[in-house]
C-alpha cells in the first residue's frame, strides 16, 4: 500500500548510481599492501542511556572497529563504531602506541563519521587512502582490509562486486540509500574498513545480513563524498528529504482526471509532509513531470546512464541548500518550480537516537518522555495493551492524518515509580498525554508548566484514546516528589535538551 | 411456532413432575449429543464461504422435541445432527432461536423426524457457590459416563468466545470435557452446561441453569427480548485521590461512569464522570460488587442481564458534578450494529461490493481478527486503532468504518494495486459514512467512478468504458457468483 510505506520513503533519500564513465585511472600507483599503515584499528568505550530510566545509562561497553586515514589527516569509519562514545582510541598496524582520538562529524542517517587525532605524530608514515571517482562494476575483484574478530592485526579478504542496490541502513534504521554488496567476507570488526578496487575506496564496509552466508555491504564512494562534502562548511546537515508522497500513474483513467495528455508521463503527488522541503513549493494532485531536466516515467524511474532508477536518487546527490527544478503539470497546465532544499529537522520522523541525553520529566513518581524509537521498542514488549497500539498509530499516521496539530512532540507516560501517591495508574501506561489541569500539552515544557497549576487541589491529566484521566492529590503529590526521586535513586527530576 | 410453544410449556411442567419420578442414576434418556457441521464466511473472499467443519458438543432435552444447547456450538451450522446414548441413529435439527450474547441456542428436532425416548430434565434454581455436581457426557461407543466436579466459583465473566458478561460456574473436574453444552446434575436437576473446559488445569466454565429458564422463558414469550445491558462504560474507583475529586464521601461506595453507548437507554440519563452509589436498590461498592440476597457477592453486572430485562427502567442513586441525585436509566439490549466497529462474532454474511476489484466493505471485529492472534501487531495500525479506541463511538447515527478491503489484479486497477485496508472517506466524490450509503450511490449513479481514501488528496479513478467488462472478467476469473451483497432489509 503506498500511503502506509509512505511515512518511510518521507526519510528515504535515494543516492543515484550515475555511472559517470572516466576513461581510465590516472591514479598514482600503490599497491594494497602499502596502504595497511592506512588502516587502523578503532577501540571504543560506548555506553548508551536507558530509556526505561532516562535519568541514568546503561552498562558501558567496548569494542574495536575499523577506519581508514584519508585526506586532512582524518579518519573516516562509520556512525555506528563511535556512537554514544565515551573513550576511543585508534591504533596502526603494527604500532604499539593507541592514540586518543575524536570525533570530528557524525552522520547517523549515512552512517559516517569523521575521527581527528590530536596528537600528529599519529599520522607519520601514513597515507591518505584516496577515494575512487566511480563505482565498480558487478564482478569486480575487490579487496576488503580491516580489524573484524578472529584476531588482532590486520585482515584482507577479496572477493567481487555481486550487486549494487538500496537498502535501509539499519544504523538509523529509517534512511535508505545505495549499498554495494560483496561476496568478501565481512565481520563484526570490519566496520568502517575500505573496499578497494584498484587500490582506491570504491566502499566503506558496514553490514552484513545476518542468516545469509557472503553477503556483505559497504558504504558506496558516492554516499561517502556526500558526507565529505556536507561537512565542508563545519556542520553536518544530513541529507534533505523531499516530503512528498506520490502514487504511479500507470492508471489511464486517473491520467485523464489529472487532465494529463496523453504525451505526459509522471507521478502524482497526494501528500506533502509539513516538514519537507517540498511543502508550499509543490502542492496535492501535482504530476511531477522532470526532475533536474530528466523526465519522469508513470512508474516514477528517470533514465540515468542508461539505467532505469528512481527519480529521487537525483535528491541523492543534492546537498542542504541546493534546490531541485521540477516541471510540474498543475491546473492543466505546465509549470517550473523550483524547491530549494532544506535541512529536515522532523521531531515525528522516529529514528534510531544516538549521542543524545533522553529528555524526561518526573511528577509524583509518574515518568513522562517524549515519544521516541526506544519508547516504542520498549512499548512493543507490550503488546497486549491498547496504548501500545496506539503509539504505532501516532507514530507511523502522526502526519498524513494530522495528528500532529495540537503537538510539538507526542509526550508519553513510560513509567511508574511505585509509591502510595500513584498506585492506581497502571492501566494508563505509554498513554499519550494530550491535557493536564486544562490545558493542552503540546511537549514537555508544556506539561512541566501545567503541573505547577493544579486546579483546585487536584491535577488531572487526560490521555489521547482514553476516557478514564489520572487524577491526583496536589498536595500529597507535591510533597510525595522529593521522597519518590530520592527512594528511587533519581539524581534529577528532569532533563530538557537545551541546544534542541 | 405459537403452537409448538403452547405444547412445550405444557409438556414442560407435565415433564417436571415425571422427571422427579425417575431413577436419579440413569441420564441417558435427558442428553443428547450434538454433531454441528458448519461453515464460516471468509472475511477476506466475503462471496464465498471458508472450508467446513464438524465439532462435536451435548444438548439437554427440555420438550418434547427441544433442547438446550450453548449459541456457540451451533454457530453457522450447515446441518446439525442428534444422537441418543447407546445409538447410531442420528437424527436433524434445526435452530429455534440462538442468542450469542447469551451463548445460548434452543434447538428442535427437525420436522418429520421423531426422538423418541428422551425426557425433559428438570431444571435446578440452586446456585450455590460450591458444592458437588454430576457431570454428564458419552464415551466414544455413545454410553453415558459421570464424573464429579467441584464447584469452586461463582461469578460474572465474559462469555469464553465473546465479549458479553454473564454469571459463570467455575468448575474443578477430573472428567475429561469432551464437548461443550454438556450438563451437569445436582439434587437430580440440571444445574448447569459446561460452555468451555481447559484440560490443562481441568477448569471449566459452566452456565447456571437459572440463566437458561430466563432464556427459555424469553423465548416462549415472543417477540424474543434478548438480555438487557447496562449501556455505559464504567471503572472502579478505588484511588482516594479520584473518590476525593468526585466528592465521593461514603465509605467503600461507588464506581465510575466513564462513557455510554450510543444508543442505549443510559446514553439518555447517565453522563461520563457520573459516581454510581446505588443501582436498582443495591448497595455498588468502589469495584462494582453489591449483596446479592440469593448468591452473595456478585458484580453489578448481574442485576442488569440477570435480574432485569430490556425496557425494564432502573432507579440509580448518583454523584454529578459532587451532588448527590437520583436518576432512572431505561435497559435496553446490546445491538452490535450500533456500534462504528461492530464485532460481528457471529460471522453474519458480511454485505461487501467488487467494483473494478476494489474490494469493499465495512470494517468488523471478526474481520481483524480473521488475520490471526497477532493482528494487533500485523494488520494496519490505522483501523487496528479506530477498533481499539473508538469502535463504540461513532461519530453519527449509522457510521460505519468503510474500508477498501483490498484489490483484485486487473487491467482497470492498475496503479492501485498496492492498497490494502485503507479507510475510504467518499465515493464518486460523495461523503460516505457505511456500505449502505455506497449502494445509495450505486442505484443513482450505476457504477463506483472514483474513491477517495481518507488522507489522500488524490482519488482512485475507474475508467468507466473498461468497467463492465472488467467486472465480468473478475467474476469469471477470480469465482464471484455475485458482485454484490445487500442484506436484505429484514435482516438489518
Amino acid at each position: 500500500m503506498m500511503h502506509r510505506s509512505m511515512p518511510k520513503f518521507l526519510f528515504i533519500s535515494i543516492v543515484c548510481s550515475i555511472i559517470v564513465t572516466c576513461g581510465f585511472c590516472q591514479c598514482a600507483f600503490s599497491n594494497e599492501t602499502s596502504l595497511r599503515e592506512s588502516v587502523v584499528k578503532i577501540y571504543i568505550t560506548g555506553q548508551r542511556p536507558d530509556y526505561s530510566m532516562p535519568w541514568q545509562s546503561g552498562q558501558p561497553g567496548s569494542g574495536s572497529g575499523s577506519g581508514f586515514i584519508i585526506e586532512k589527516r582524518r579518519i573516516i569509519t562509520n556512525a555506528h563504531v563511535v556512537s554514544d562514545v565515551r573513550f576511543l582510541q585508534v591504533q596502526k598496524d603494527g604500532d604499539a602506541q593507541r592514540y586518543p582520538a575524536k570525533v570530528a562529524f557524525i552522520g547517523h542517517d549515512c552512517d559516517l563519521a569523521v575521527l581527528t587525532v590530536e596528537d600528529e605524530t599519529f599520522f607519520e608514515g601514513t597515507r591518505p587512502i584516496k577515494f575512487s571517482d566511480r563505482l565498480p562494476d558487478l564482478n569486480n575483484e575487490v579487496t576488503v582490509l580491516g580489524y573484524p574478530t578472529g584476531g588482532s592485526r590486520l585482515s584482507l579478504t577479496k572477493g567481487v562486486v555481486s550487486r549494487i542496490d538500496y537498502s535501509v541502513y539499519s544504523h538509523s534504521g529509517a534512511d535508505q540509500h545505495l549499498v554495494l554488496q560483496v561476496d568478501a567476507a565481512i565481520n563484526p570488526g570490519n566496520s568502517g574498513g575500505p573496499i578497494l578496487f584498484n587500490s582506491k575506496v570504491v566502499a566503506l564496509a558496514f553490514q552484513g545480513l545476518m542468516f545469509a552466508d557472503n553477503i556483505g555491504y559497504g558504504i558506496p564512494v558516492s554516499v561517502i563524498k556526500h558526507f565529505l562534502d556536507d561537512i565542508a562548511d563545519g556542520k553536518y546537515d544530513g541529507y534533505p528529504e523531499l516530503g512528498a508522497s506520490y502514487i504511479e500513474t500507470t492508471n489511464p483513467a486517473l491520467c485523464r482526471d489529472l487532465g494529463l495528455p496523453p504525451n505526459k508521463t509522471g507521478i502524482v503527488l497526494y501528500y506533502l509532509d509539513p516538514f519537507g522541503s517540498a511543502t508550499g513549493y509543490l502542492h496535492p494532485r501535482d504530476v511531477l513531470l522532470s526532475i533536474d531536466g530528466y523526465k519522469i516515467e508513470s512508474d516514477g524511474t528517470v533514465t540515468l546512464g542508461g539505467n532505469n532508477v528512481l527519480f529521487a536518487e537525483l535528491l541523492e546527490r543534492k546537498q542542504c541548500g541546493e534546490s531541485i527544478v521540477f516541471k510540474v503539470w498543475r491546473a492543466n497546465s505546465e509549470v517550473e518550480v523550483k524547491v530549494p532544499l532544506r535541512i529536515s529537522n522532523d521531531p515525528f520522523a522516529y529514528r534510531n537516537v544516538y549521542d543524545k541525553l533522553p529528555e524526561y520529566y518526573i511528577f509524583a513518581g509518574l515518568v513522562f518522555s517524549p515519544l521516541n524509537r526506544e519508547c516504542l521498542r520498549a512499548a512493543a514488549r507490550h503488546s497486549g495493551e491498547n496504548n501500545v497500539h496506539q503509539l504505532t498509530y501516532f507514530s507511523q499516521y502522526a502526519k498524513i492524518d494530522n495528528l500532529i496539530k495540537n503537538s510539538d512532540e507526542f509526550i508519553v507516560l513510560i513509567k511508574q515509580l511505585p509509591h502510595p501517591v500513584n498506585t492506581y495508574i497502571q492501566s494508563f501506561l505509554y498513554g499519550i498525554v494530550t491535557e493536564v489541569n486544562a490545558v493542552h500539552i503540546r511537549n514537555l515544557a508544556d506539561l512541566k508548566k501545567a503541573m505547577s497549576k493544579p486546579l483546585n487541589g487536584f491535577h488531572v491529566i487526560r490521555f489521547a484514546g482514553m476516557d478514564d484521566s489520572i487524577i491526583l492529590d496536589a498536595a500529597i503529590a507535591e510533597k510525595s516528589n522529593e521522597i519518590i526521586l530520592s527512594r528511587y535513586g533519581v539524581p534529577s527530576q528532569e532533563f530538557f535538551d537545551k541546544k534542541q | 411456532m405459537k403452537m409448538l410453544l403452547t405444547c412445550f410449556v405444557i409438556f414442560l411442567s407435565v415433564a417436571q413432575c415425571f422427571a422427579q419420578t425417575q431413577a436419579q442414576v440413569d441420564y441417558s434418556k435427558n442428553i443428547v449429543q450434538v454433531t454441528v457441521t458448519f461453515q464460516e464466511y471468509d472475511p477476506f473472499l466475503p462471496w464465498q464461504k471458508k472450508n467446513t467443519g464438524v465439532k462435536s458438543g451435548y444438548g439437554v432435552v427440555v420438550g418434547p422435541y427441544e433442547i438446550i444447547t450453548t449459541e456457540n456450538l451451533v454457530r453457522n451450522n450447515t446441518l446439525i445432527e442428534l444422537r441418543k446414548s447407546g445409538s447410531g441413529e442420528k437424527i436433524p435439527a434445526t435452530v429455534v432461536l440462538a442468542d450469542e450474547q447469551a451463548n445460548l441456542a434452543l434447538i428442535k428436532i427437525s420436522d418429520g423426524s421423531d426422538l423418541q425416548g428422551v425426557f425433559p430434565l428438570q431444571l435446578s434454581d440452586n446456585v450455590t457457590r460450591n458444592g458437588d455436581v454430576t457431570m454428564l457426557q458419552f464415551d466414544e461407543t455413545a454410553q453415558i459416563q459421570h464424573g464429579k466436579a467441584q464447584v469452586v466459583q461463582l461469578s460474572m465473566k465474559p462469555l469464553p468466545y465473546a465479549p458479553y458478561p454473564t454469571l459463570t460456574f467455575t468448575i474443578l473436574t477430573d472428567l475429561n470435557i469432551n464437548g461443550e453444552g454438556s450438563a451437569a446434575i445436582r439434587d437430580g436437576k440440571l444445574s448447569g452446561i459446561v460452555m468451555s473446559y481447559d484440560r490443562s488445569t481441568r477448569t471449566g466454565s459452566m452456565m447456571p441453569a437459572i440463566t437458561i429458564k430466563h432464556f427459555l422463558a424469553d423465548v416462549m414469550q415472543p417477540p424474543y427480548k434478548g438480555f438487557a445491558s447496562a449501556g455505559f462504560v464504567w471503572t472502579f474507583l478505588v484511588d482516594p485521590a479520584k473518590r476525593k475529586y468526585f466528592n465521593v464521601n461514603s465509605h467503600n461506595k461507588g464506581i465510575l461512569v466513564l462513557d455510554t453507548m450510543p444508543g442505549s437507554g443510559a446514553s439518555e440519563t447517565l453522563q461520563s464522570n457520573d459516581v454510581i452509589l446505588e443501582w436498582d436498590g443495591y448497595s455498588i461498592d468502589n469495584l462494582g460488587f453489591y449483596e446479592d440476597p440469593d448468591f452473595g457477592r456478585l458484580s453489578f453486572i448481574y442485576l442488569v442481564m440477570g435480574r432485569r430485562s430490556p425496557g425494564d427502567v432502573i432507579p440509580a442513586k448518583i454523584i454529578r458534578n459532587g451532588k448527590q441525585t437520583e436518576v432512572t436509566v431505561k435497559l435496553t439490549r446490546r445491538i452490535d450494529r450500533d456500534a462504528l466497529v461492530p464485532e460481528n462474532i457471529t460471522h453474519q454474511r458480511d454485505e461487501y461490493i467488487v467494483e473494478g476489484g476494489f474490494i469493499i466493505r465495512e470494517l468488523t471485529g471478526a474481520y481483524l481478527s480473521s488475520y490471526g492472534q497477532d493482528w494487533r501487531r500485523n494488520v494496519d495500525p490505522r483501523i487496528v486503532n479506530i477498533y481499539l479506541t473508538k469502535k463504540n463511538h461513532p461519530d453519527k447515527n449509522d457510521e460505519k468504518v468503510l474500508i477498501l478491503a483490498g484489490v483484485l489484479p486487473n487491467p482497470i486497477n492498475i496503479g492501485y494495486q498496492q492498497f490494502r485496508d485503507d479507510v475510504i472517506t467518499k465515493i464518486n466524490g460523495k461523503p460516505v459514512n457505511n456500505i449502505t450509503d455506497v449502494f445509495n450511490i450505486l442505484k443513482k449513479d450505476g457504477s463506483i467512478q472514483r474513491v477517495t481514501i481518507k488522507s489522500m488528496d488524490v482519488d482512485l479513478i475507474l475508467d468507466q468504458t473498461m468497467l463492465t467488462d472488467a467486472n465480468d472478467e473478475l467474476a469469471g476469473l477470480y469465482r464471484i457468483p455475485n458482485l454484490r451483497y445487500q442484506r436484505p432489509l429484514s435482516q438489518q
